[in-house]
């Protein structure tokens, strides 16, 4: 028992695992808000940002190009400016023809209008030797001097091709120097002299130049100081790469090149699109390059960080919200599962106290929806299988009555009775069919039913059958119990449709003991029989005696007295002889001792032994055959007289005084048949069938006051059958009366092996031994 | 009535004795009776019977029994002599297994009548 426990546990193990891993109803709930929730939020969030940052990449991109290009147009104006007046101041000098005084003013005033202007520088190329006068600025006063030095014909040969020259420089103190020269021509047409339409010089036109060294520091910061979005700035660079100007002074002093930063390798190449890259200072930017006229570029630049900034506030208060989703969400979602698992334990705990069989506490759900519906069916559910359980009950204690009833019943009746199933194993026996194979019951269940009883019949194996339906009957069967033999009925009950596992019944009826009480009724009646002859016998053998010996004594009248006690003592006999032979033929030893009879000449003589009793009734007895000769039957003598005395008796007895009976013989090669015929009233129709069956007489005979015993033609019909002949009545031809009876003819091939070794001769009671052969 | 003169017979219940007697004795036969077995023996000692009626039933044994004797101990000098047995159960087995041990024929008591007797004993003369 300990071991099933254990197994039985070991089973419920997987369920408990799985019932752990089972999420709850309410976790379910929660997660299901917080996906409501938050998933939403997430995508929104998703595409909000991006489109933002790309619509902030997109201003950030617009912005830039449109500083960096009026920062660009501001270099361009400035130097152009410059360009212009030094250009204008050139053009003076070469077509008015100054005295030196006039040139220096009019280099003063370039001074005095600009001043950023650290030193302008004339070069002359007019005379053999080209002269260089140098103006600086130095304390608020403008310091002429002046050098002959050597012209450079460098420079003015590459300012033969070109309007003016910008380049960049250094000051002594390290500030970013701008150097603009301008040719002076010997000739000036008559276009304009701005930046853009600046006369190009040619070498034969050449006079001279006038350079012009501008500091731009102190200017440019204010140019450069133009912010640009949160933290961005510009810088300038020129068309190498060198850095012109940079707001960051430090940066600017440090490096003067800048070739080699990503944005500005990008524009030297012509690229002036807007980037996400990498600054001067190494720093993640978006910028944009623009380019001057000169060949400079303005590069406007902004951290990245400072352009999202806008987004990570966004950012922030996107995931401010999602939080203060997901924090009630979750609220919400407790709060709801918490609404609607409250009715599921409600009905949860209700099927569980159903489970242990409690129905009486209703399921208690108030929510106006389906959960209170489904209560509601729950709890008539409940009253239903309350009630179909107290039925049950009910009738469960009814079929355990009838169980018992019937149990009692099976169990005391005195037949056997056997169940089995359709292959024919024993499903409930009770104790009287157990009793005749010495067995328990119990003990004889579930096996075979005809490998334990067997079943006999005249002396040969006999199985029922028990395959198609119906009830058949079985009778004069015998079995063995011990060593005894007994006389069974049975009566087989094989169901049509087998609905559970019996399908036949089969019920034994021991018909030993009312054989054995039929036998001894039997046996008494042949006892007594017997006992009545032999005092009869002695009587019979004395009134013989009587009327051979001493007949000659008598009168007349005692021979008659003796002859009615004669015919009344053979009557006698002849009752005794057939309660004997009924006696016989119940329990079967009816014996027949078959010879070879001479059949004409046994009916001839008992026609003529008839005539006299035919006589006292008027009757005309006669007896005529077809055949010729002897007829030949194999037949038992005594019985064929018994049957002969009976038919002739009877027509003599039921004819009317006066009649005509005649007997016939007819004979074909295969049998003879004799033939009783009388006048008389005849047998009606309705008792032609019963006439030979025990203990019958016709009516008419009782109202006649007819004795007799009614057995005679039972008793006949049954010595004819034996004897494989047969017997019968004719149909009414509306006079009278026929009964004959046939025998097969005698056939020495096929019958004297059967025939008795021992004959009678004709006397009756007499049986001689034949000689062995 | 060729040879068959004397006639023996044994039956215990004295008025069909006396009946087969005097039948028989009617007849011209000589006839001698015994009531028993022992009855039998003695008689048998100083008379040769050529038929002998035996009664099945005799008091204290059984007329199957005396015949078995009769026809296997030659003292009593009747192995070849007639016997017919008598019977009054018409139980003919009971005469069947009478014949097998030596009977010539049997006789049902209530069926025969006396005047037949010896028309049985003629009958025994043919051979």
């Amino acid at each position: 028992m300990g071991d099933k426990r254990d197994d039985s546990s070991g089973r419920g193990f997987l369920p408990k695992v799985a019932r752990i891993f089972r999420p709850k109803i309410s976790a379910k709930i929660l997660i299901y808000f917080l996906l409501i929730a938050l998933l939403p939020l997430i995508v929104v969030s998703y595409v909000l940002v991006t489109t933002a940052n790309n619509q902030l990449l997109k201003n950030a991109s617009t912005n830039q190009q449109a500083v960096a290009n009026d920062l660009a147009r501001r270099v361009d104006n400035y130097l152009a400016n410059n360009v212009n007046a030094l250009a204008y101041t050139g053009r003076l000098y070469a077509t008015q023809d100054f005295s030196k005084s006039q040139t220096d003013q009019s280099l003063r005033t370039l001074f005095d209008q600009n001043a950023n202007l650290d030193q302008v520088t004339l070069l002359t190329a007019n005379g053999d030797t080209g002269k260089q006068r140098t103006l600086t600025v130095q304390g608020g006063k403008t310091k002429i001097a002046e050098d002959t030095i050597d012209t450079t014909p460098d420079i003015l040969e590459f300012l033969a091709d070109k309007p003016y020259l910008i380049s960049v420089g250094r000051t002594a103190d390290n500030n970013p120097q701008v150097i603009i020269g301008v040719p002076i021509l010997k000739k000036y047409g008559s276009a304009s002299t701005d930046l853009f339409t600046t006369q190009k010089g040619d070498v034969e036109n050449i006079a001279g130049a006038l350079v012009g060294y501008y500091d731009i520091g102190d200017l440019w910061e204010s140019v450069l100081s133009t912010s640009v979005g949160d933290g961005g700035y510009a810088y300038v660079i020129d068309g190498v790469g060198s850095l012109v100007a940079h707001p960051d002074r430090k940066f600017l002093d440090s490096h003067r090149e800048v070739a080699e930063v990503q944005v500005v390798k990008q524009f030297l190449k012509g690229d002036t699109a807007t980037k996400s890259t990498v600054s001067e200072k190494n720093k993640e930017v978006i910028s944009t390059p623009s380019k001057t006229l000169t060949g400079w570029g303005v590069i406007v630049e902004e951290p990245v960080t400072s352009i999202y900034s806008s987004i990570n506030s966004y950012i922030q208060m996107a995931a401010t919200i999602g939080i203060s989703a997901v924090l009630l969400s979750i609220m919400a979602g407790l709060f709801f599962s918490r609404q609607l698992i409250r009715p599921i334990r409600e009905l949860s705990l209700g099927a569980k106290r159903m489970e242990r069989g409690e129905f009486d506490q209703p399921i208690n759900v108030k929510t106006n929806d389906e959960l209170e519906a489904l209560a509601e069916t729950f709890n008539r559910m409940a009253r239903g299988i309350k009630k179909l359980i107290s039925d049950l009950k009910v009738n469960n204690l009814k079929l355990k009555f009838e169980q018992i009833k019937l149990n009692n019943i099976i169990s005391s009746v005195s037949d056997g009775i056997i169940a089995i199933n359709k292959n024919g194993e024993i499903v409930s026996i009770n104790p009287p069919a157990a009793l005749l194979v010495s067995q328990d019951p119990k003990t004889l269940e579930g096996k075979q039913v005809f490998e334990q009883f067997f079943f006999e019949h005249d002396g040969e194996s006999f199985t029922p059958d028990i395959k198609n339906g119906g009830i058949y009957h079985y009778t004069d069967l015998t079995a063995k119990r011990g060593d005894s033999i007994v006389y069974l009925d049975l009566v087989v009950a094989v169901l049509e449709h087998p609905d559970s596992d019996v399908s036949a019944i089969i019920t034994i009826h021991d018909q030993t003991a009312s054989r054995e009480l039929n036998f001894m009724k039997l046996d008494f009646v042949a006892i007594a029989a017997h006992e009545l002859r032999t005092p009869l016998t002695v009587v019979r053998g004395y009134l013989d005696i009587l009327n051979t010996s001493a007949a000659r004594e008598l009168s007349v009248f005692n021979l008659e007295n003796l002859s009615k006690a004669i015919v009344g003592a053979n009557q006698l006999r002849e009752l005794i002889n057939k309660l004997l032979n009924i006696a016989r033929i119940e329990r079967g030893d009816m014996e027949i001792f078959i010879e070879k009879l001479n059949l004409s000449k046994l009916v001839s003589e008992n026609v003529e032994q008839h005539k006299s009793m035919a006589a006292q009734k008027e009757q005309v007895l006669s007896y005529e055959t077809s055949a010729k000769g002897a007829v030949y039957v194999p037949a038992d003598t005594a019985s064929i007289v018994e049957v002969l005395n009976n038919l002739i008796g009877n027509a003599i007895k039921y004819n009317n005084k006066g009649g005509k009976i005649s007997v016939s013989l007819e004979v074909n090669d295969k049998e003879v048949r004799v033939a009783v015929s009388d006048d008389g009233p005849g047998v009606p129709e309705d008792l032609r069938e019963r006439l030979f069956t025990k203990f019958y007489r016709a009516e008419r005979s009782l109202i006649a006051g007819t004795r007799g015993t009614g057995l005679g033609l039972f008793i006949s019909k049954t010595i004819i059958e034996l004897q494989s002949g047969t017997i019968g009545i004719e149909p009414d031809q509306g006079k009278g009366s026929t009964f004959y009876f046939t025998l097969p003819i005698y056939d020495s091939a096929r019958d004297d092996e059967q025939i008795a070794k021992k004959s009678s001769g004709g006397i009756r009671g007499w049986f001689k031994k034949r000689p062995s052969s | 009535m060729a040879g068959l003169k004397n006639v023996l017979v044994v039956e215990d219940d004295a008025m069909i004795r006396d009946l087969y007697k005097m039948a028989l004795a009617n007849a011209e036969y000589t006839v001698e009776v015994a009531d028993s077995a022992d009855e039998l023996y003695s008689k048998l000692a100083r008379f040769k019977p050529d038929v002998m009626f035996l009664d099945v039933m005799l008091p204290g044994t059984s007329g199957l029994q005396v015949l078995k004797e009769l026809r296997s101990n030659p003292k009593f000098d009747c192995t070849d002599i007639k016997i017919v047995v008598l019977t009054n159960l018409a139980q003919r087995t009971v005469a069947d297994n009478a014949m097998n041990n030596g009977a010539d024929g049997y006789i049902i008591k209530a069926d025969i009548l006396p005047k037949d007797l010896p028309k049985v004993i003629e009958s025994l003369e043919e051979e």
